[in-house]
């Protein structure tokens, strides 16, 4: 399973929420932390073409940020399953 | 003597209850009412706490503009929540913290002393006309069911109705207890008139307000004995302005814990008080004329002495309000000159304090900041320890080249740093936590808190660890040692990347950074790790480093990206977005050590 670790920890906060204590989520909150890693993303794109030196380690940066927006883009699909808008 | 001086007040006033019980049974039903208020008043300000603490802070926030918005915000939550010492307890705690301004938090002091006469409108005007007991009765009932609820939002609502009709209990309690005591005993006998009454009953007002804790109750017992004709109208002025006194002694007591800020607020709410009581007592003549003349106006009908004594307790804290304003640039430079600051320290806790109160965005607001002090001490004395100045850093547009030129020495008692600037901090803070966590906080706070506390305590890991690798650094990068020095500096460059990673974040708007870039920065690291090994193997398999060299150099290579992982942590912890929804969908994306650990083995492979 892809996101393995990732379902477990919503399954814990699925718990911690039907106890109230947590804070619900909704889809639309996880679009908004889409868009900032979109954002980080593209600027650290334009950083490794500006700074040639630098583009193996922001390589690695923006490998992270592709895995990250990948997780949360599945994290805003189970959320939408569970608690739409 | 002193020791025992609370004791015996205590028996005093035992005592005198005890004995005004035996001598009237009337008495007992007017104190029980008291009780039942004084039980109220703290039911609704935990039920407000509960429900609205938050959205209170919120606005609070927002009123610190100007004097006119901080003084509006300070009449509408006194009006609200009927409790002038619930908004002036967050007013200090938030000036404690250095989230508001002084003037903001006077203007909202006076704002909260002119919204607290809306009380003695609604007992004259509503309470003692109606038979408030009835409604009192369906709010117990729904308050009780809510108030043992789960949720917080139905149990602060239960708090909040059930507050308000333990009010209108008392109220009634009390309207009975003097329709009763009217019949037999005349306390207008003890009425005083002249200057020697207003003195007299203003020390009463003063000291009743003290003993009861609340100016409310004062008023309510007050209106209510002229109501049903056990005090004189101008007595019970005089009672009035001595409710306004006895109040700030309140306001006194909670600043005890504050910081200067806090104690500069109560000093404040001081002078504003008993100047508008001098002001009231030196001009009751004129002011009780204009009460005449407003009332009549409004047409309240001229032996309505209850309604006159609501008038009469507004127009003399708009005096004050009007007294006061236009000195508030006097007021506030003698408040800073009376209270000075501390000394700056760095090894002190600059933002937690005892003073912040049960508030949860203050709490969080004040830790946040001292947190950030922690990290600007730590990311100092690990910076210096490898012979880095942070500000050349921050500043530089080529890290690499900042660190390669740094070869000069950095004079450093490491261990005595580390001690006054970093443990002490770290201790005041893991402290802060434990207290606040005993208090009943919504569980995302007390999360959040925990979160805080160990973000310090992975800073303190961070300097432990760079700690280990200064002796080696010093020995190979004060000097030209050829691949050592180089493979040193790489170590160097790499912990200069991560403090300066984190300046950035920092210098980010919060509502357009997240955490998860730190995540990024942990996953780069650990590519960076295999490489700086790996670039020592060579180093060693084509003998341009001694094995002894390439040990000690692999040894703090642990150290650092020791220091390195644990100072992402922290920021990753400490730069948590404050939007409670979005904190929990960090928390849920960001990868725990056993996924950082696969994704290593599987690049790895």
């Amino acid at each position: 399973m892809a996101h393995e670790k990732l379902a477990e920890k919503l399954g814990d906060y699925f718990a911690r929420l039907g106890a109230g204590k947590a804070h619900k989520i909704k889809p639309r909150d996880v679009e908004k932390v889409i868009a900032k890693l979109r954002a980080w993303r593209d600027a650290l794109a334009t950083e490794a073409v500006s700074k040639p030196e630098k583009a193996e380690r922001l390589e690695h940066k923006i490998k992270a940020a592709d895995e990250l927006i990948e997780r949360a883009e599945w994290l805003r699909a189970e959320i939408a399953d569970e608690h739409p808008d | 003597m002193t020791r025992y001086a609370p004791q015996a007040q205590l028996a005093l006033i035992l005592g005198l209850l005890a004995l005004a019980f035996w001598l009237s049974a009337d008495f007992q039903r007017i104190a029980a009412g008291v009780a039942v208020f004084l039980l109220g008043m703290v039911m609704l300000e935990d039920g407000f706490k509960g429900l609205g603490g938050s959205l209170l802070e919120r606005l609070l926030a927002r009123a610190t503009g100007n004097l006119p918005r901080a003084m509006g915000f300070g009449v509408l939550a006194t009006t609200v929540t009927q409790s002038s010492s619930l908004v002036s307890v967050i007013a200090i705690s938030f000036l404690s913290a250095g989230l508001i301004s002084l003037q903001a938090g006077l203007g909202i002091i006076f704002g909260a002393n002119l919204g607290t006469t809306t009380g003695a409108w609604l007992i004259a005007g509503v309470g003692l006309r109606v038979d408030i007991a009835a409604y009192a009765m369906p709010m117990l009932a729904f308050g009780a069911v809510l108030m043992f609820q789960s949720q917080p939002a139905a149990r602060g609502s239960g708090q909040v109705l059930l507050g308000i009709g333990l009010i209108f209990l008392g109220i009634a309690f009390i309207k009975d207890g003097f329709d009763a005591f009217s019949a037999r005993f005349d306390l207008t006998r003890l009425a005083l008139t002249g200057l020697s009454g207003l003195l007299v009953y203003t020390l009463i007002g003063a000291a009743a307000t003290v003993v009861m804790q609340s100016s409310h109750a004062t008023m309510l017992l007050v209106i209510t004995a002229l109501a049903t004709g056990q005090i004189s109208y101008e007595n019970a002025l005089a009672v009035a302005i001595g409710a306004n006194i006895g109040t700030t002694v309140t306001a006194l007591i909670g600043a005890a814990s504050a910081n200067y800020q806090g104690k500069r607020l109560a000093l404040g709410h001081l002078i504003f008080n008993l100047a508008t009581a001098i002001t009231a007592l030196v001009l009751i003549v004129p002011l009780r004329i204009t009460v005449d003349w407003v009332s009549d106006w409004l047409g309240i009908a001229a032996d309505d002495f209850a309604l006159r004594l609501a008038v009469f307790h507004t127009l003399f804290n708009c005096l004050g309000i009007a007294l006061m304003v236009p000195v508030m640039a006097r007021l506030l430079s003698f408040l800073e000159r009376r209270i000075a600051p501390p000394a700056p320290s760095v090894s002190k806790p600059r933002y937690i304090n005892a003073g912040l109160g049960s508030f949860p965005v203050t709490i969080l607001t004040a830790l946040q900041k001292e947190l950030r002090h922690l990290h600007e001490n730590a990311a100092r004395l690990i910076s210096e320890g490898l012979n880095l100045r942070l500000e050349d850093l921050t500043q530089s547009k080529d890290i690499a080249l900042t660190v390669a030129r740094a070869r000069e020495p950095i004079q450093l008692d490491f261990e005595r740093r580390y001690e006054e600037k970093v443990k002490s901090l770290h201790a005041a803070i893991v402290e802060f936590v434990a207290q606040k966590a005993t208090l009943s906080l919504p569980a995302p706070v007390l999360t959040r808190l925990q979160e805080l506390r160990d973000a310090a305590g992975a800073l303190v890991r961070a300097v432990k660890a760079a700690k280990h690798m200064r002796d080696n650094t010093h020995r190979f990068t004060t000097a030209e040692k050829g691949e050592i020095t180089a493979l040193y500096d790489g170590l160097r460059h790499e912990i200069a990347h991560v403090l300066v990673a984190i300046e950035r974040l920092e210098a980010t708007a919060p509502e357009e950074r997240s955490s998860l870039w730190i995540d990024q920065e942990r996953r780069a690291l650990e590519e960076g790790g295999r490489d700086t090994t790996r670039a020592a193997e060579s180093a060693l398999q084509t003998r341009r480093i001694s094995a002894s060299d390439a040990t000690s150099f692999l040894n703090d290579s642990g150290y650092a990206f020791e220091a390195m992982r644990a100072l992402l942590e922290a920021a990753q912890r400490a730069y948590r977005t404050d939007d409670a929804a979005e904190g929990e969908i960090e928390r849920l994306l960001e990868l725990d050590e056993d996924e950082m650990e696969a994704q290593k083995e599987s690049s790895l492979s």
